[in-house]
């Protein structure tokens, strides 16, 4: 605890002090646990290997010293899109179910059976602002799915015009051999610059089948939002998962991976597209404690105007997990010379009979295929468009819902 | 007044002079072929024409259709009427064949002050074309040239040339690659497209060539110079004797 001292908490404590703490559903070690790790680690710097490149200090210094913090009203909720919706806001969770087979609760309506998952999978031990969430976040949702579903499930996390801090937790279940579909977003009107922390925690039981679409858009560049979310697959569970990082002022995201029983497979697909000053961070840890099983990455980024677009992928295969397939890849296109692109694999592997592999490339756009089109008639702008398409379109392809798909591709602009 | 017109044009390339004051005239309803060693600057001047980034024109002038082009985009060159079938078509995984002509026609119309196409007028303009070349349905609807073998992509090159049908056509080595009887089949669609209007530039190397497309003049380049200009003979006794007789005629 003597470092502690040495360093300077007064931000942090300040900063605290301004945030209300009445988490009663975490039970008492985790919280323990999280509160320790925001004592001894304190908010990231950039000198921290983790948040290298994104300046969180800084952009807390900046733009979060003074709190505000107010809890929605029943009229600010009210976009129900979706058969099957759930709104979660600044300390409230609202929805309209269409189907069978959702139970939904939140912290005051929490069962006992829920509580051993909360904290489970540990991101409160590994990152800030999982642990300041755990520890300050006072709203859970807990989202059980127990039949297979027809329709997806949109998840729209909606952001408060109210407060500037704005936190959310959800746990996510999906018993044996349920197949569904989850979307997603993150929206909402925002005028002052705000931040945005999200925890999530999924469970997937034996054989359960999850797509989940993760969309991020924010065009009023206020928006700073770090997510930290855990998927934990049991045997022969499938997770297929999207990340759609658009236009915004920072979006971090952790995407932690638990392989927890044999032939369990994930696959993992990301598109970012920074434009403006934005930082988009993606940050991936597929974790192998199991064998047989498969894991697959394709992270494609692209980086415009001043923009910096980080991809940190992580695999981690476990003595135990022999024959496991682990394969990532990410590819990079700069279209600014003042844009940057960072993108690290790393591959901690203990197993001996494994396949693993992971790629990555960084270029620019390509002239000749620019000079070619454009030696047909097309103009620099389309022809641009053309090639950017080409580049991130089997990306969006792969999600399978088709108005999930189409609602997504129109919302992007290039 | 000619369709083409270059004078005394000196282009660099990184600085390298590469070619050294070229005129050529070219009129409407003619067929000319440039014929030279490799390097000598057959492409370099294709790709002048078709204004490509990095190609420096540091003296003389190019008007096309009574206009100088030298400072148009490379769009805008295709949309005045000029297309070029490279030596060595882009790959461009992702963008579709037909969609991508599709765009360029329009492109063009619109420059013209003409309506986008009709659907289904594309649509039997395209399969007219396809039919001509012997094109399968599969590899016009793939991703631009993407995986398609020479010969594929060298006939694909003249598919477009058909739709889009240019002022002028400069083909680059559309022989190379094509094995015979695709070399007659893409010799006849530029036959079918050539008319009194419009004029066509071959790059070759081979004299085989010319047998399909008769061309109305020859020209030797060489370092970066026209050092002989004649009808069709020329490449017959070019073919005899090689380079190395002509050289010494400077
Ligand atoms: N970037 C460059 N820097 C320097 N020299 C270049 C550059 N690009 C092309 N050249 C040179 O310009 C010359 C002409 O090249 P070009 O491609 O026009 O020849 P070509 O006549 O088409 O040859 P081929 O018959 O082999 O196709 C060559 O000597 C080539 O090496
Ligand atoms: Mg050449």
């Amino acid at each position: 605890m003597e470092i502690t001292a040495l360093k300077d908490n007064t931000f942090l404590n300040n900063w605290l002090a301004q945030i209300p703490t009445k988490v009663h559903y975490v039970p008492d070690n985790v919280l323990v646990q999280a509160l320790q790790y925001i004592e001894e680690k304190g908010i990231p710097t950039i000198k921290n290997e983790q948040y290298k490149n994104v300046p969180i200090e800084s952009i807390l210094k900046r733009n979060f010293r003074n709190l505000i913090l107010k809890s929605e009203t029943a009229e600010d909720i009210q976009n129900f899109r979706y058969p099957n919706t759930i709104i979660i806001s600044n300390n409230k969770t609202s929805y309209q179910l269409k189907e069978e087979g959702i139970q939904i609760y939140e912290e005051n309506t929490i069962k006992d059976i829920y509580k051993k998952y909360i904290g489970s999978t540990s991101l409160h031990t590994k990152d800030f602002f999982a642990a300041l969430n755990t520890a300050y976040c006072s709203h859970l949702s807990i989202i059980h799915i127990q039949k297979t579903l027809q329709y997806p499930i949109y998840i729209h996390h909606q952001l408060s015009s109210h407060s500037n801090f704005q936190q959310s937790r959800i746990l996510v279940i999906v018993d044996k051999s349920v197949e569904c579909t989850i979307f997603s977003e993150i929206s909402g009107n925002v005028h002052q610059p705000t931040f945005l922390n999200i925890l999530g925690e999924v469970f997937m039981d034996e054989n359960a089948l999850i797509n989940w679409i993760s969309k991020q858009k924010d065009t009023s560049q206020l928006l700073y939002t770090i997510t930290n979310y855990a998927f934990s697959l049991a045997g022969s569970a499938k997770l297929k998962h999207h990340q759609i990082s658009l236009n915004g002022a920072m979006w971090r995201n952790n995407l932690n991976i638990h392989i927890n029983d044999k032939a369990a497979n994930a696959e993992l697909k990301g598109l970012s597209i920074g434009k403006n000053q934005n930082i988009i961070s993606q940050n991936t840890a597929i974790l192998h404690h199991s064998g047989y099983a498969h894991s697959n990455q394709l992270y494609k980024n692209i980086a415009d105007d001043k923009s910096t677009v980080l991809f940190n992928g992580f695999i981690l295969v476990n003595k135990n997990a022999q024959k496991t397939n682990a394969y990532q890849s990410s590819k990079n296109l700069l279209l600014n010379d003042n844009a940057t692109i960072f993108a690290k694999p790393q591959l901690e592997i203990y197993a001996d009979d494994v396949k693993c592999s992971h790629g990555s490339s960084t270029g620019a756009l390509n002239e000749d295929a620019m000079f070619y089109l454009r030696a047909r008639g097309i103009d620099k702008t389309t022809a641009q468009k053309l090639l950017l398409h080409a580049f991130f379109n089997d990306i969006l392809e792969s999600i399978e819902n088709t108005h999930i798909r189409e609602y997504i591709q129109n919302q992007i602009h290039i | 007044m000619s369709l083409l017109s270059i004078k005394n044009l000196h282009v660099t390339v990184d600085g390298n002079d590469i070619l050294k004051g070229i005129n050529l005239d070219i009129n409407s309803g003619e067929i000319h072929a440039i014929m030279g060693p490799n390097g000598s600057g057959k492409s370099t001047l294709s790709y002048v024409l078709a204004g490509k980034e990095g190609y420096e024109v540091t003296e003389g002038e190019i008007i096309f259709n009574g206009k100088n082009i030298l400072e148009l985009s490379p769009e805008d060159r295709a949309r005045e009427g000029i297309f070029l079938a490279f030596q060595y078509p882009v790959e461009i995984p992702g963008v579709n064949n037909i969609q991508f002509l599709r765009t360029a026609l329009n492109s063009i119309r619109q420059y013209k002050g003409l309506e986008p196409i009709e659907a289904s007028d594309f649509l039997k303009l395209v399969k007219e074309k396809q039919k001509d070349l012997d094109l399968p349905a599969n590899l016009i609807n793939r991703s631009l040239n993407d995986g398609f073998s020479g010969g594929e992509k060298k006939k694909n090159e003249i598919f477009q040339l058909s739709v889009l049908n240019p002022l002028l056509a400069v083909l680059d080595e559309t022989d190379s690659g094509l094995d015979i009887d695709a070399l007659k089949i893409v010799a006849q669609g530029v036959n079918r497209y050539h008319n009194k209007d419009n004029a066509v530039l071959v790059i070759t190397h081979y004299q085989r060539l010319l047998e399909y497309i008769v061309p109305d003049y020859v020209h030797i380049l060489y370092k970066g110079k026209i050092i002989k200009s004649g009808d069709k003979t020329l490449a017959l006794e070019l073919e005899k004797s090689g380079y190395e007789a002509f050289k010494v005629e400077i």
